[in-house]
């Protein structure tokens, strides 16, 4: 073989199914991709193979596709994306669009000389489906190399021996070789975009059964190279922890992956459920039971707290995590991986498993970690911490210790953003996480009301003027201001038949509140204190309401009392802070508000409440009104169009 | 394979002295060629039939190294290129690097 096979190779086409594709992936390659090509043509030309060249550039901004278009070889063809995705994109375009009998993918910069193509192609042409150049063999050689990348590179070999459990002594060497079925079916799975794609490429083949052969090859550290070695290895070591988790959950790659059709999905929901101490359990009971009732669900599994579970008619309640228990992300990863949904909704705040920091955090991280693992998530989120006083909502402790909490919490709501679809109650939220956060995975998802009910008037049915303040108390929601309210009231003969009913239990992190509360007020009289309120209790508790109360001091998201409030007619009055402020003007609630410093403030807008019947059922007509505009069934339809397009992507 | 080239210090042979370029020819492992100045009518060959990739840095200091000489009145040359090196300097426009001056072949 002469130099004239790279002249006859250069203008005429090669077979339409030759025996090798040689894919090339290329980023601003501008300077190196003419040599490599030639390099590549020339020495492959005169082993007189029939080849062709699939140059899969990466968006370059320095004109390398048309560099290399305008050499007008033959059989290169140049793939040419609109933007840059990463390598392990080109390297799967371009295989996938090879016509070659075996496809190999090589380094723009020929690390790996082209020499070395005739071992790998023997070793594939003895049957061999995959075979991947390795440097780490007796007879392989690194030339140029740094201390800092081979150092690198030893451990992460190790992590990968240890992840994968199969020695790969090079899973990143550019240089391998597939037979043609074997690369469609791999490459038709991969879903690594970035530098890690090699990874999941030899993951692939494992969990395909597929013999991969190692062949020692030489290697040598162009200068110049685009790769950095420590965000590359960041990377690598983030896709290592991804497909441990995928096989930790056994879940099927999502690349090319066949899903249920819409109207079969099998969903998971994280939450607390009553009777849980933690709040959000009502929220999560109704958002479970909406969801059951959906025509697209077939089942619905919620995952929730150890202990007694109060769960809707349907839904298979599954106690998986512990609050305040670091470990919840593995507890409900294996939860996951046992149940199998097709989607995973998380009902969070920023405490919903925990009071204790790390336990917190660490089942923050749970979402993204699902997700990792190729399980479509969704978050609801019901408070930002840009918008919680810590101090209020009794999580302060000096001015640098809450702005390091303030630091970390935002570097939790960036964690939770890596799900899939975050959903906040809020449209002040959505504006937050967009602006801030750059997030663009956010949508807007209204608390709503768990039920509508028919409007059966604005008053108790026994005629009593009732106050009524339901929660999980201590933290933000205070009660020695209503309490104080209460007892001016009865100060007031024209007032002394009201009584106040306080339903709900302590905040999880007050423990004791309310029995405190209860001991300092036994002068005062016709308070009840209900404990906690069984969810089929709920609607009586507010029925049997003239007024709700929300003694709030700062408010940390959207408030289920307020709808819940709305749902059976009932009048409110609320405090003067922001959230409420909000939720009140977007979602049409009206109360008579007061300044929540103030508990005779709070004492004059009961009065003006109780006092006028009039204003009593205008404000809970209106409440009505606005509760049943947005019931929770239809949002949940919202959410489940959000999964049904994750699930079918 | 070799990764160092051997270099013939012009004074040895002034006539015509030859530097094997590496198999793999990358210019940042091979020491500085030109420890003297060329005079004016010597060659200067290398000798290319070893090449198996020149990089294009590689090429640029061959391009560069054939400006100098001709700056001093010499010659240089890359002879007996292998393929590689051959399709190389082809696809980069570098031929001339292949190519004697006819003026200089003349003498």
């Amino acid at each position: 073989m002469s130099y004239q096979d790279f002249t006859a190779w250069k203008s005429q086409p090669a077979s339409s199914n030759p025996l090798l594709s040689i894919v090339i992936p290329t980023y601003n390659e501008s300077e190196r991709i003419v040599p490599t090509l030639a390099a590549v043509a020339a020495y492959v030309s005169s082993r007189g193979y029939d080849f062709e060249i699939i140059v899969s550039d990466d968006g370059s901004s320095d004109g390398t596709p048309d560099l290399v278009r305008r050499l007008g070889l033959r059989n290169v063809r140049v793939l040419d994306p609109v933007r840059n995705r990463g390598k392990g994109a080109a390297v799967r375009d371009g295989v996938l669009a090879a016509v070659g009998q075996y496809i190999l993918f090589t380094d723009a910069d020929l690390s790996t000389p082209i020499e070395h193509l005739d071992a790998l192609l023997d070793e594939a042409r003895a049957g061999v489906p995959v075979v991947i150049g390795t440097r780490s063999g007796d007879e392989s050689t690194e030339c140029n190399r740094s201390l800092l990348r081979k150092s690198l590179s030893a451990l992460l070999r190790l992590l990968v021996r240890f992840c994968l459990g199969r020695g790969f002594t090079d899973t990143q060497c550019g240089f391998k070789l597939f037979e043609r079925a074997a690369a469609r079916r791999l490459f038709g799975e991969l879903s690594v975009d970035g530098f890690s794609f090699d990874l999941e490429l030899l993951w692939l083949a494992n969990r395909h059964g597929l013999e991969v052969a190692e062949v020692p090859v030489t290697w040598y550290d162009a200068p110049g190279s685009t790769v950095q070695p420590f965000r590359t290895s960041c990377e690598f070591v983030r896709s290592l922890a991804t497909l441990e988790l995928r096989r930790f959950t056994a879940r099927r790659p999502s690349g090319g992956q066949v899903r249920e059709p819409a109207g079969a999905l099998d969903l998971a929901v994280v939450t607390a459920m009553p009777p849980s101490k933690t709040t959000l359990n009502e929220y999560g009971f109704h958002l479970t039971r909406h969801l059951r009732s959906h025509p697209d669900v077939s089942s619905i599994t919620a995952l929730t707290e150890f202990g007694e579970v109060e769960a809707p008619a349907g839904v298979g309640a599954v106690p998986c995590w512990q609050f305040n228990s670091a470990l919840n992300p593995i507890r409900i990863l294996r939860a996951v991986r046992a149940h199998r949904p097709d989607a995973v909704i998380f009902n969070l705040h920023f405490t919903a498993f925990g009071t204790k920091r790390i336990a917190a955090a660490s089942g923050l991280l749970t979402p993204m970690l699902l997700r990792l693992a190729g399980v479509p998530t969704v978050v609801l989120l019901h408070n930002l911490s840009e918008t919680v006083d810590l101090e209020e909502a009794g999580y302060g402790v000096n001015r640098w210790v809450n702005a390091l909490m303030l630091w970390a919490a935002s570097m939790l709501t960036r964690v939770i953003l890596c799900a899939d679809k975050v959903g906040t109650t809020m449209p002040a939220y959505v504006d937050i996480l967009e602006q801030k956060y750059a997030a663009s995975n956010v949508f807007l998802s209204p608390h709503g009301v768990f039920d509508t009910s028919a409007f059966e008037g604005c008053a108790p049915s026994d005629g009593v003027r009732r106050v009524v303040a339901f929660g999980k108390f201590g933290t933000y929601k205070r009660l020695e201001g209503l309490v104080e309210a209460h007892r001016s009231l009865h100060e007031d003969p024209a007032f002394s038949d009201v009584e106040l009913v306080i339903a709900g239990t302590d905040s999880p992190s007050a423990a004791g509140y309310i029995a405190s509360v209860r001991s300092s007020c036994t002068d005062v009289p016709s308070i009840h204190f209900t404990g906690y309120v069984e969810e089929r209790d709920v609607p009586d508790l507010f029925k049997s309401a003239s007024v709700v109360a929300f003694p709030y001091t700062s408010t940390t998201g959207s408030s289920g009392p307020l709808h819940q409030a709305g749902t059976y007619g009932r009048a409110v009055v609320v405090p003067e802070v922001g959230d409420f402020i909000e939720l009140i003007s977007e979602e049409g609630f009206v109360g008579r508000s007061f300044d929540p410093e103030d508990s005779q403030a709070l004492a004059r807008a009961l009065r003006d409440v109780l006092g006028s019947e009039e204003l009593r059922d205008e404000l809970g007509t209106a409440n009505h009104i606005a509760a049943n505009v947005l019931p929770l069934g239809d949002i949940v339809d919202w959410h489940i169009q959000h999964i049904e397009e994750l699930v079918n992507t | 394979m070799t990764t160092e080239a051997t270099i013939i210090p012009f004074s040895r042979r002034a006539d015509r002295p030859i530097a094997l370029l590496p198999e793999r020819f990358d210019i940042h492992r091979i020491p500085p060629a030109f420890e003297h100045e060329p005079r004016p009518g010597v060659r200067v060959a290398f000798d290319g039939s070893a090449v198996k990739f020149a990089d294009a840095r590689a090429i640029q200091w061959l391009v560069d190294a054939q400006k100098l000489v001709r700056d001093c009145g010499a010659e240089l040359i890359v002879l007996d290129p292998s393929d590689v090196l051959h399709a190389t300097l082809e696809m980069t426009g570098n031929t001339a690097l292949l190519e004697i001056r006819q003026e200089l072949a003349a003498a």
